[in-house]
C-alpha cells in the first residue's frame, strides 16, 4: 500500500518498518516501501516525514535501538517500547501558500545565486551555476545530463532529463536529490506566483497531483535512489518540502535588503553536507533555466 | 531590585550559549571563554502563524 | 590499483560521509576515492570512470559504495583499513555527534546545562521571542539584535528585572563581562572601573582610554540604545546596572555613558549612582558637564570621562586633561597643514562609522562655533539634504540605518566609506577629512589597510589640483586588540594622515586646523 500524506500534511501510513538510526535528537525508521519516517526531539529538526514527540529524547537510557521492529497503523506508529500517535503532534506541513511567497520578485532570485556562489559548499553540484571546472565525476556527468534541458522540446522532456540525475552523486540522500528538490521547490513558488490567465492554464496541469504524466519519469525514476533520497522526492513531488526549505523561501520573500537574503541563503547551506546547497543551485537553476514551455512568458514581472 | 544573581554572574566563570552569528562565538573562543555556538534556525519554518500559536504555547 | 568496498543498508550523516572522503582523498598516494550511495546512476559512473568491479557491480541503492584508486597496493589497502574502521566507529550513528550543533535553545541546554550568558544576534523578528525564552530558563542575556519593537523592549526588560537577569539590549552591540569581551569589544585591562552604557562605540571608546591611562575595567554593562531615551523603557537595564556595579566589590568607581537622558530619568539615574556610595562619573554625551557634585563628576567628552574614572580609581584628584600636543605644537602642526591648501577649500568632512564617536566630534565643533550638517542631526536646518552628499561643514554616521540597510556595518566593511572618501575628494571645498577607527573583536581585521589606501588615493588627487587634503583620524584599541594597533597606526601615518590617541584629541585638532582654514 502507497503511503499518503492526509489532509495538512498528517502521515497515514500501514505497514511494518524497522529503526535505522538513533540520534540524539532523531531516531529515523524505515518504512518497508523504502520511506524514512523521523522522530525527532525538536520542530525545528524536521526534514522528512517527521513528527515531533520531545518525551521520547529526554530519557537518554531508555528509548529505540537500530534494528527495533516498528508497526505503523494509520495515524499512529508502535513499537514494543512506545507508541507515538500523529494526530495532534506537531508533524511537519513543508507547503507553501501565497502569503509565503509574495515577497518574491525576479531580482531577488540573482541575489540568491550571488549568495549561494559565496556560501554554497563544494563537493556537490555548486559547480553548475559557476562551471567549476573541479575534479568531481558526478558534477561532470550532472552538467553532461542537463545539457539537454535547453534544447528540449517540452516540459515533459526537460523533467525527463531531470528525472536523470536522481540517485547521483555523494551523499546519504545524493546531491542529484537534493538538487531536483530544490527545482520542484522553485516549480511550486512560480506556480503560487503565476499571474490569473496563466494559472488558468497552469491548473489544468496541476502539479499538486500525484502521479501526474508530466512528472511520471520522476515517480519511476524514485525508486533509483537511497531510502532518504526517496523520502525527500516523494514529498517534493507533491509539494511537501523540508523545513529549512521552506524557511529560505519564506525569509526571502519577507527580505527587505541583500543581507538578510544572504543570511537565509547561509542558513540553508548549513542543512547537511552539501543538502542545502545542491537544493538551492536546483532552485535557482529553475528559474534560470526556465522550465516552461516557450509558448509562456517567464511570469516574474517585477524587478 | 535584585541583583544577586548578576553578583552570582560576576564571581563565577561565564558558559555562554551563541544563537546568531557564528563570529561570536569565534571571538569567544579566542578569548578562552566556553561557548556553545548553535544553528539557529527560525522556529517553524519561519510560518508567522505557526509562531505565534507556539508563542501562546510557551506561556 | 583500484578497490571497492561495499557496506550493506548503510545510514550515515552526510556530514561524517564528507568528511570521510576527504580524509581518504587526502592520503598518501590517492588518486581517487569516490564516497557515495550504490544507487544505479553512481554505479553507472563509476563504472564509467573505471572503478566499478565485484561485489559492487550488485550493490543497491542503500548501500554504501567506497571506491579507491591509488598508486600502489599499500596505499589502497592502508586506505581501505582506514576507511573500514572509521565505518564502524560509526554505524548506526549511536547518538555521540561531537559536532552536533542544536537547533533551539532548548536542545542547546541539554548539551550546556550550566550555561549562564545567551548572546542572541537572530533576526529582529524572531529576537524577541528567544530572548524572552532564555530568562524564563534563568539565563542572562545579550541582545545584539536591533528592529525589536519598544513594547517587546519594555516586556523583556520587565521579566529580566523580576528575575534579577541582565538584559542588555535590544540593539546592544558592547559589553565586558568578568574581563571578557562581548561581542564588538575590545581586549582591555581587568581593573576597578565598572561602565554602564547605553552606546556601544562610546563604551568602546572609553574603555580603550581607560585602558590607555593605566586603568581597569571591573564590568561593563550596556543597555542597548532605547533604555535612557525613550520614556517607555525607563532606564530600567541602566538603573539595574548602576545597582550590580553597586554590589560589586571589584568595582571601585562607575561609570555611565549615554545620550542625554528625557529629564527625569537623568534625576533617577543621577539619584541612584549617589545611592551607590561609590565615586561616579557621568557622561551624557553632548551635553556640557557642570563640573563636581558630592562624589559626582560629570565629563565633557569620552576621553575626560576616562581621565576622571582613572584618577578617581586611584584616588587622585583629577587634573583636566592636556591635549596630547602642546599648544605651540598644535599651532605649527595645524599651520603646516593649512599652509598648502587652496583657497577654495573650506569644509571639515566627518567620516564615522561609530555613531557615538560622530556625536562626539559634531558637539566639540558646534561648541567651538561652526555649524554642522550631518544624516543624524535633529536640529533645524542641520540635515544634509542627501545623507550620501556632503554640503558645508558635516559629519556623517556611516552606520546609521540609510548606510547599512543592505550592507554590512562600515567597522565590519570599510568599502562605503572608502567610496565616500573618494567623493569627498572629488569635491573642491573639502579641506579636512575626519576619521574614527574602531579596533576590537567584531570589526574588520585591518581597518587601516583599506583606509591608508583610499587616504593616499584622496589626497593625491587633491594635490594634483594644486591644493592639499589634511586627513586627522583616531584609533580606538589597545594594544591587545588582535588587529595590532602599532601596525594599524603606522599604516596611517604612512599615508599622511594625522593620528590621535582618542576621538576627542583628533576632533579637537580638526577644529584647530579648522579654525585656521577659516582665518586665513
Amino acid at each position: 500500500m502507497v503511503p499518503t500524506l492526509v489532509g495538512a500534511g498528517v502521515l497515514c501510513l500501514t505497514g511494518w518498518g524497522k529503526v535505522v538510526s538513533v540520534f540524539s535528537q532523531a531516531v529515523n525508521i524505515r518504512h518497508d516501501q523504502g520511506l524514512l519516517v523521523s522522530v525527532v526531539g525538536e520542530t525545528r529538526s524536521m526534514t522528512f516525514l517527521s513528527v515531533c514527540l520531545p518525551a521520547l529524547f529526554r530519557n537518554q537510557n531508555k528509548g529505540p535501538v537500530p534494528g527495533d521492529r516498528v508497526r505503523f497503523e494509520g495515524h499512529r506508529l508502535v513499537t514494543k517500547d512506545f507508541v507515538v500517535e500523529f494526530l495532534g503532534r506537531p508533524t511537519w506541513q513543508g507547503t507553501l501558500t501565497r502569503d509565503d511567497v509574495k515577497g518574491f520578485h525576479a531580482s531577488k532570485v540573482s541575489l540568491v545565486k550571488e549568495a549561494l556562489l559565496l556560501k554554497g559548499r563544494d563537493g556537490g553540484f555548486l559547480g553548475l551555476l559557476c562551471r567549476d571546472e573541479s575534479n568531481n565525476p558526478f558534477l561532470d556527468k550532472a552538467m553532461k545530463a542537463l545539457s539537454g534541458i535547453q534544447s528540449a522540446p517540452s516540459r515533459a522532456v526537460r523533467l525527463k532529463v531531470l528525472s536523470g540525475l536522481v540517485g547521483l552523486g555523494p551523499g546519504s540522500t545524493p546531491s542529484g536529490d537534493d538538487f531536483i528538490a530544490g527545482v520542484l521547490l522553485g516549480q511550486e513558488m512560480l506556480r503560487l506566483l503565476l499571474s490569473t490567465e496563466e494559472k488558468a492554464v497552469a491548473a489544468s496541469l496541476d502539479p499538486m497531483i500525484p502521479c501526474s504524466t508530466e512528472k511520471e519519469a520522476l515517480w519511476v525514476a524514485i525508486n533509483r535512489t537511497s531510502d532518504a533520497g526517496k523520502t525527500l522526492l516523494w514529498q517534493a513531488l507533491q509539494g511537501h518540502f523540508p523545513e529549512y526549505l521552506i524557511e529560505m523561501v519564506r525569509s526571502v520573500s519577507d527580505a527587505e535588503g541583500k543581507q538578510e537574503i544572504v543570511d537565509a541563503v547561509e542558513r540553508a547551506v548549513g542543512c547537511g553536507a552539501t543538502s542545502g546547497t545542491d537544493a538551492l543551485v536546483g532552485f535557482v537553476f529553475c528559474f534560470e533555466r526556465d522550465l516552461y514551455d516557450r509558448s509562456h512568458p517567464p511570469p516574474l514581472s517585477k524587478s | 531590585m535584585n541583583v544577586k544573581k548578576i553578583s552570582e554572574l560576576f564571581n563565577k566563570e561565564l558558559v555562554v550559549i551563541n544563537m546568531g552569528l557564528d563570529s561570536f562565538a569565534d571571538n569567544l573562543r579566542k578569548e578562552e571563554v566556553k561557548v556553545l555556538p548553535m544553528d539557529w534556525k527560525p522556529p517553524a519554518g519561519g510560518d508567522k502563524r505557526l509562531i505565534s500559536l507556539l508563542e501562546k504555547l510557551d506561556a | 590499483m583500484k578497490k571497492i568496498l561495499v557496506r550493506k543498508n548503510a545510514y550515515y550523516d552526510s556530514v561524517f560521509l564528507m568528511l570521510a572522503t576527504k580524509a581518504l582523498k587526502q592520503r598518501p598516494g590517492i588518486k581517487e576515492a569516490v564516497v557515495a550511495m550504490g544507487t544505479e546512476v553512481n554505479l553507472g559512473l563509476l563504472k564509467e570512470i573505471g572503478l566499478l568491479s565485484g561485489e559492487a557491480e550488485s550493490a543497491r541503492p542503500n548501500d554504501l559504495v567506497i571506491a579507491i584508486e591509488a598508486e600502489t597496493g599499500e596505499a589502497v589497502e592502508e586506505a581501505c583499513r582506514i576507511a573500514e574502521e572509521v565505518l564502524k566507529k560509526k554505524s548506526h550513528g549511536g547518538g555521540g555527534e561531537e559536532d552536533y550543533r542544536p537547533v533551539s535553545l532548548e536542545g542547546a541546554l541539554k548539551i550546556l546545562p550550566e550555561a549562564n550568558l545567551v548572546v542572541i544576534s537572530v533576526p529582529g523578528r524572531y529576537a524577541a521571542r528567544e530572548a524572552r525564552q532564555a530568562v524564563n530558563k534563568g539565563l542572562h542575556v545579550m541582545l545584539f539584535s536591533d528592529h525589536v519593537s519598544v513594547e517587546e523592549e519594555v516586556e523583556l526588560k520587565e521579566m529580566a528585572l523580576e528575575r534579577g537577569l541582565l538584559m542588555m539590549g535590544p540593539d546592544c552591540g558592547t559589553a565586558i563581562l568578568n574581563g571578557k569581551p562581548l561581542c564588538f569589544a575590545n581586549v582591555v585591562r581587568g581593573g576597578s572601573i565598572g561602565l554602564v552604557a547605553a552606546s556601544g562605540s562610546g563604551l568602546q571608546e572609553v574603555s580603550c582610554c581607560i585602558d590607555r591611562m593605566g586603568g581597569g575595567i571591573s564590568q561593563a554593562i550596556g543597555t542597548g540604545g532605547r533604555d535612557l531615551q525613550d520614556r517607555r523603557v525607563r532606564g530600567r537595564m541602566m538603573l539595574m546596572g548602576i545597582e550590580a556595579l553597586k554590589h560589586d566589590p571589584e568595582t571601585r568607581v562607575i561609570v555611565v555613558i549615554s545620550k542625554p537622558p528625557a529629564e527625569e530619568l537623568a534625576a533617577k539615574v543621577l539619584s541612584k549612582l549617589k545611592d551607590t556610595g561609590k565615586p561616579c562619573v557621568v557622561h551624557f554625551l553632548g551635553l556640557k558637564p557642570s563640573g563636581t557634585r558630592g562624589s559626582m563628576r560629570f565629563s565633557g567628552n569620552m576621553e575626560e570621562a576616562a581621565a576622571m574614572a582613572v584618577a578617581l580609581s586611584r584616588g587622585e584628584e583629577y587634573r583636566p586633561l592636556c591635549f596630547s600636543l602642546s599648544e605651540a605644537e598644535v599651532s605649527r602642526v595645524a599651520e603646516a597643514e593649512v599652509k598648502r591648501m587652496g583657497s577654495e577649500q573650506r569644509y571639515v568632512r566627518g567620516l564615522f562609522a561609530g555613531g557615538t564617536l560622530a556625536l562626539e566630534a559634531m558637539a566639540l565643533f558646534e561648541e567651538e562655533g561652526f555649524r554642522i550638517l550631518s544624516n543624524v542631526q535633529k536640529g533645524p536646518g542641520r540635515a544634509l539634504h542627501s545623507p550620501h552628499c556632503s554640503e558645508s561643514h558635516a559629519i556623517v554616521d556611516l552606520g546609521d540605518d540609510v548606510f547599512t540597510l543592505g550592507r554590512p556595518h562600515p567597522m565590519i566593511d570599510p568599502s562605503q566609506r572608502d567610496e565616500r572618501i573618494a567623493k569627498e575628494a572629488v569635491d573642491p571645498e573639502t579641506a579636512l577629512v575626519l576619521l574614527d577607527v574602531v579596533l576590537g573583536y567584531g570589526a574588520h581585521e585591518d581597518p587601516c589597510g583599506a583606509l591608508a589606501e583610499s587616504v593616499s588615493k584622496a589626497k593625491g588627487q587633491v594635490a594634483g589640483r594644486g591644493g592639499y587634503l589634511c586627513v586627522i583620524a583616531s584609533i580606538t584599541g589597545t594594544e591587545k586588540d588582535f588587529q595590532n594597533m602599532a601596525e594599524q597606526k603606522k599604516k596611517l601615518e604612512s599615508a599622511g594622515c594625522l593620528v590621535m590617541p582618542s576621538n576627542y584629541q583628533a576632533s579637537l585638532l580638526a577644529v584647530h586646523v579648522m579654525r585656521k582654514v577659516v582665518s586665513r
